[in-house]
């Protein structure tokens, strides 16, 4: 090995150990705040970590994603975010736009933790109604924040097409939320018959009746149980109109989808609905009017 | 915490578990039976089973775009003098009328000597969206009725109808009197404006626009979900009890498997029809109030002037009574008679005790209004091998 290879050895050797040590911080740092954040709402950080005082702000925790993404990019090979001077406001940015997200997501943590008693606050009743304050949470966040984000104006060339997939994105969420509550509504029968088969055991013994031990038995009376709850949740206005309510945004959410993917198909070889439609109320027509033609025809026929 | 977490989770979950208990206990009964059912069981699922449904041979004579005419070859010389006409719902399909030896309508008819044909709707596709309400009537049924009557060089035949097509039959009979000698309604909806059933509730909050617009035909999983949902304790949980229960014997599983593969074997609907029908009926009630319109016509009830049998299920929870029981008092036939039987929708066609009274009591209502002098058999005009051929194939 000459000289000059020996020096570019060692100059390559130092810039790879620089490499490697500011990876290995940067990955550090990373986890370091993401695990902050993502432990501290579930009380099982390290000491402390409950008191208000040391909760990550949604601030914070978007700064740990923001240095988990600069090691990313350092590992990829692409610049470090933070040494580009002329991009540090994209990070300030981006933070603005995520905050909601880390905002929203530490409320659901929090009901989740409610729900298995791991925090004190709360007491939600049941099961059904944890899920309906979990959805109502996600459905406000929506509402309030992301809704936002997916609607600021988009420019350019590809403004309708980005706008087009945006809303494709808003109304899958929308549905989303739509059919929780539905589907959280259809589990309220299950656990009030569970209720009301405990109650009818209880008033057995307490009125010095055997109570039911036959399987069979207890099955009939909870399934009739559950008939009777289902019979009457099904008539009940909040479920005609959360399901009316989640018709509409299925309905909503095909459109949205239909269109985003009438862009696609516009650049293949492949006819989209709207061309076929066209095609088959024309077809639809034609055939009508050869009919009474024929119909008169034969009427003149005779 | 750890503890509590666990306690707090339980409890919660609690009438999850206990649902899932209770159904496991059920099937399960006493562990020898329960081990003795399993082996049968799988005996009887690794086994082949007979799940056929609508066996009953028969041809296709006619067949327009999608809907094609089933004529049942005849097993005795003919009963009537008039064949009848059978329009079945474009909810599921005819299949039910067949549903196997022993439990089919045609059977009963074709035993009595009855000359059948059947209404096929097929399977719509979304080239079928735009086929309104007055095309199905005024189209499809006017345009089968009209070969029917050709083939046996008469002037009418007689109409037995089912659910909804039961509704266009109606219609059409109101629309062409002179082309239908007897009507027979059977579990047929004419009155929309009542809420004794769920569907009618349901349905009257459905946005039709928005639906149509959305899937162009109505998909008949949507429908299916909806009948479901109508009572999700017995059809989604119960109902499976009792096959788990009863596994481990062929003759149920077989008809349970065949019910099966006729409950979900749903055709979509088309879109325009589907508009029409939830507008016009479930929202606006205009066939019973006489303000129904097609193809530029009034549909007139008092028009409906021949015979006609009214037959419903008490227990029926999709028609109710309360849906059928009105149309006899708005039409302008003097021989008119409504039967509630004890039974429901689908019942009042599979059940053995139905079997026995449904079908004997339309023979013969029907052969007391039989002019019988000289039977006309439509073999006499048989279509040509060419076109029952095509029809084959297109069956296929």
């Amino acid at each position: 090995m000459s000289e000059k290879e020996k020096a570019a050895e060692s100059a390559q050797s130092v810039v790879f150990a620089d490499w490697v040590k500011s990876q290995a911080l940067a990955w550090e740092e990373a986890v370091k705040r993401t695990a902050q954040a993502w432990q501290a709402p579930l009380g099982t950080g390290p000491a402390g970590a409950g008191e208000a005082a040391t909760q990550p702000t949604p601030d914070e925790i978007g700064k740990g994603l923001f240095a988990f993404l600069q090691a990313l990019s350092s590992i990829t090979g692409a610049p470090n975010p933070a040494d580009i001077q002329a991009a540090k406001s994209v990070p300030d940015m981006m933070l603005k736009l995520l905050q909601p997200f880390w905002g929203y997501s530490i409320k659901l943590q929090k009901q989740w933790a409610e729900m298995t008693g791991a925090t004190a606050t709360g007491e939600p009743e049941n099961m059904a109604e944890i899920l309906k304050q979990m959805t109502k949470t996600f459905y406000e966040a929506q509402a309030e924040d992301f809704r936002k984000i997916l609607n600021i104006p988009q420019l350019g060339i590809n403004r309708y097409y980005q706008e087009r997939f945006n809303k494709a994105v808003e109304k899958a969420s929308d549905f989303q939320s739509a059919l929780t509550e539905f589907l959280q509504l259809l589990m309220i029968p299950v656990e009030k018959a569970y209720y009301n088969v405990q109650e009818e055991i209880a008033k057995m013994e307490k009125e010095g009746k055997a109570a039911v031990k036959d399987s069979k038995a207890l099955y009939q009376l909870w399934i009739q149980k559950l008939e009777d709850h289902y019979m009457r949740l099904l008539r009940s206005d909040d479920y005609m109109n959360t399901l009316t309510e989640t018709l509409n945004k299925l309905h909503d959410f095909r459109a949205a989808r239909a269109e985003f993917f009438m862009d696609l198909l516009q650049n293949l070889p492949i006819p989209t609905n709207r061309d076929m439609d066209e095609l088959y109320r024309d077809l639809h027509i034609l055939k009508k009017r050869v009919k009474e033609l024929e119909r008169k025809v034969k009427e003149n026929g005779r | 915490m750890e503890g509590e977490k666990k306690t707090r989770l339980s409890e919660l979950m609690a009438p999850y578990v206990m649902a899932a208990d209770l159904i496991m206990a059920r099937v399960a009964g006493d562990a020898a039976k329960f081990h003795d059912q399993l082996r049968k069981a799988k005996e009887v699922l690794l086994g082949p089973l007979n799940t056929e449904i609508a066996v009953t041979p028969y041809d296709v004579v006619w067949q327009e775009d999608r809907v094609k005419l089933k004529h049942y070859h005849p097993r005795t010389a003919p009963l009537l003098k008039t064949p009848l006409f059978i329009v079945y719902a474009q909810v599921n399909r005819e299949t039910m009328l067949d549903l196997q030896p022993g439990r089919s309508v045609v059977e009963t008819f074709l035993n009595a000597g009855l000359d059948i044909y059947m209404l096929d709707w097929g399977y719509p596709t979304r080239k079928d969206r735009f086929l309104n309400l007055d095309d199905h009537v005024n189209g499809y049924i006017a345009d089968a009725v009209d070969f029917i009557l050709e083939q046996h060089g008469l002037d009418q035949l007689n109409i037995m109808a089912i659910c909804q097509g039961g509704t266009m039959s109606v219609m059409y009979a109101a629309l062409h009197p002179e082309k239908v000698k007897n009507l027979v309604l059977t579990v047929t909806p004419t009155n929309f404006d009542h809420d004794a059933g769920l569907l009618n509730v349901w349905a009257r909050s459905l946005d039709p626009d928005k639906l149509v617009a959305s899937y162009g035909n109505i998909p008949g999983d949507i429908m299916n979900l909806g009948f479901l949902l109508l009572n999700p304790a017995r059809l989604m949980i119960d109902k499976y009890v009792g096959l788990l229960e009863n596994i481990h014997n062929r003759d149920f599983v077989e008809n349970f498997v065949r019910m099966e593969r006729w409950i979900f074997d749903s055709p979509d609907l088309p879109g325009e029809a589907f508009r029409d029908f939830i507008q016009w009926m479930f929202r606006e009630n205009r066939l019973i109030k006489n303000e129904l319109v097609l193809g530029g016509r009034k549909v007139d009830l008092k028009n409906i002037t021949m015979p006609v049998l009214n037959i419903y299920g008490k227990y029926d929870h999709l028609v109710p009574p309360a849906a059928c029981d009105q149309l006899t008092s708005k039409i302008g036939s003097t021989d008119k008679e409504d039967l509630c039987l004890d039974t429901g929708h689908i019942g009042i066609y599979v059940s053995s005790k139905t079997q026995r009274e449904f079908g004997p009591k339309i023979i013969r209502w029907l052969t007391e209004r039989d002019e019988s002098p000289e039977p006309v058999a439509a073999e006499a005009k048989k279509p040509s091998k060419k076109k029952k051929d095509e029809a084959a194939a297109e069956e296929e």
